[in-house]
């Protein structure tokens, strides 16, 4: 039978360099070697202008709350309630979207800072106020 | 060169009873539905050769099912990917379908069994663990899940932006909780205000239980042909003046207006949608008598609002707090209760809504001298609706 818990992340070829990097602490994102532009999430070519020409970037690991959530309704088994999820608008421009290690609410612009949090055997990066 | 299109009317609507727990089949509501619409329409089953609709099995039923289970001969169908968002899409194979011959009449149809789903979002959930992230924002590694989650992402965005407090969404619960009192088949009709709004749990916080969709039963079905055979049947035809499809790229996001600033959009908004109007020869929204939209959150009402120019960039939440959506109101809305109240027929129930209120037939909740029905929808596809061929 299948789990009721939170699953880890589904595992695409694009995106293999992403968690392999999270297993190092460092945050990689993608970017378009044709038109510069860094976005997430990664995909086979730029988003922006369809280029083939694409790799990984790294990046500051900063950037600011953009908007957030909290679930209080529980969805997958073993998660506690209350929790938050945040949208993050990087320094360099993508939005990522992840777990908060906040002990208070996230406020729409505070500046935060990744780190990474081991998870059923994958580190997922994840954001919150400076520690 | 394409042979000459035609016009297309909507000749018959049906439903089922509409509710919780019911223990009939889809199968079994779309049979109800079918047959109410084709005796409002005058014609039989064999005269059916088109087939539209949304979701399918499981929760609602397939073309080839209901093709071969009510003896039908098809010779067009469309069956969209299975969510409800489809529900205009349908409608628009169907239109499109029969303006080019490929069909004459054609039946769209949704048959749903929601209620027993229990949970929408988490385990059950196989889409959301696509690449990329699922349809509605979900990333279930970190328990980012349910649809709903998206849409309270975006309107917990809108709220920052444009300077409100969240607890302004309550109007579009309680404005659409009203039409449904004045509607006797409505799931929901228990009275609700800001202040038992306020009350009720949140679910994935902005968002409370009322700004959910229910989980229903239930089927309703139209039937379609050109306008040319309309007028020669029973009932007023419902004319097809023009539409516009669901929009998609990186500055969309489902439950967001393009631009507003979440997952992979920008934050420069768009103009508002024309297409639909052009189409119809109207000169846009304010033409407009009654609106029925995809309301499967609160804030997709005040996006499709802002989305198609009912009101400026950022003016609706405040607009809504400020003007009724009520049948009687200054832009009447779902007017049956849509979604949040009257019942998730995956869309179909608005559909099905939209005629009646054309044909003068919706009772208490009729909307005056109503000539033109818009169905337009935050992911940007619309339909207009008009008792006469502009």
């Amino acid at each position: 039978m299948a789990s009721a818990a939170r699953p880890v992340p589904g595992s695409f070829a694009e995106d293999e360099s992403h968690w392999d990097a999270a297993a190092n602490r460092e945050l990689l994102v993608m970017h378009c070697r044709d038109c510069g532009n860094p976005f997430w999430p990664a995909g086979p070519v730029c988003p922006i202008d369809f280029s083939e020409n694409v790799g990984w970037i790294e990046v500051s690991g900063e950037g600011s709350v953009s908007s957030w959530v909290r679930f209080h309704k529980r969805y997958y088994e073993d998660d506690r309630v209350p929790y938050i999820v945040v949208q993050v608008r990087l320094l360099e421009g993508p939005r990522m979207t992840t777990s908060w290690t906040g002990e208070s609410d996230p406020s729409i612009g505070m500046h935060v800072y990744v780190s990474f949090r081991k998870f059923r055997g994958v580190w997922l990066p994840e954001f919150g106020p400076a520690i | 060169m394409l042979p000459n299109t035609k016009q297309v009317a909507i000749v018959g609507v049906g439903t089922s009873v509409f509710g919780r727990q019911r223990s009939e089949t889809p199968l079994s509501m779309a049979a109800v539905a079918l047959r109410g619409a084709l005796a409002d329409a005058g014609l039989n089953s064999s005269d059916v050769d088109g087939l539209f609709t949304n979701v399918g099995s499981p929760l609602a039923v397939d073309y080839d099912r209901m093709a071969e289970a009510f003896g039908l001969n098809i010779r067009s169908t469309v069956q969209t990917w299975s969510h409800g968002r489809f529900v205009g899409t349908a409608v628009q194979s169907a239109v499109s379908a029969l303006a080019l011959g490929q069909c004459q009449v054609a039946l769209c149809v949704g048959a749903v069994s929601f209620s027993g789903r229990g949970m929408v979002g988490g385990p059950v959930d196989h889409e959301g663990g696509r690449q990329g992230g699922g349809s509605h924002g979900e990333l279930p590694h970190y328990g980012m899940t349910a649809p709903g989650a998206g849409a309270a992402m975006a309107f917990r965005r809108y709220c920052s932006r444009y300077g409100y407090d969240e607890s302004l969404l309550s109007a579009v619960s309680v404005a659409l909780r009203a039409n449904a009192q004045h509607n006797p088949a409505a799931q929901m009709r228990s009275d609700l205000d800001s202040k038992l709004y306020s009350e009720q749990p949140y679910i994935v916080e902005p968002l409370r239980r009322p700004d959910f969709s229910l989980l229903s039963d239930g089927a309703a079905a139209l039937v379609l042909t050109s306008s040319e055979r309309a007028v020669d049947l029973q009932r007023t035809p419902i004319f097809v003046a023009g539409m516009q499809g669901i929009r998609a790229g990186r500055n969309e996001f489902i439950f967001a207006p393009p631009g507003l600033g979440v997952f992979t959009q920008t934050d420069s908004r768009s103009a508002p949608e024309w297409e639909v109007y052009e189409m119809a020869g109207m000169a846009g929204p304010h033409e407009v008598d009654c609106l029925q939209t995809y309301d499967a959150f609160s804030p997709n009402v005040i996006f499709v609002l802002e989305r198609f120019g009912f009101v400026a960039e950022g003016a609706g939440l405040g607009w809504v707090n400020e003007n009724s959506l009520r049948h009687d109101g200054k832009l009447p809305t779902n007017t049956s209760g849509g979604l949040l109240s009257e019942a998730h027929i995956a869309g179909w129930n608005h559909m099905v809504e939209s005629v009646r209120q054309l044909r003068g037939e919706a009772g208490p909740r009729q909307v005056d001298n109503c000539q033109t029905v818009q169905w337009a929808t935050v992911f940007g596809d619309s339909i207009i609706f008009s008792k006469e061929l502009i």
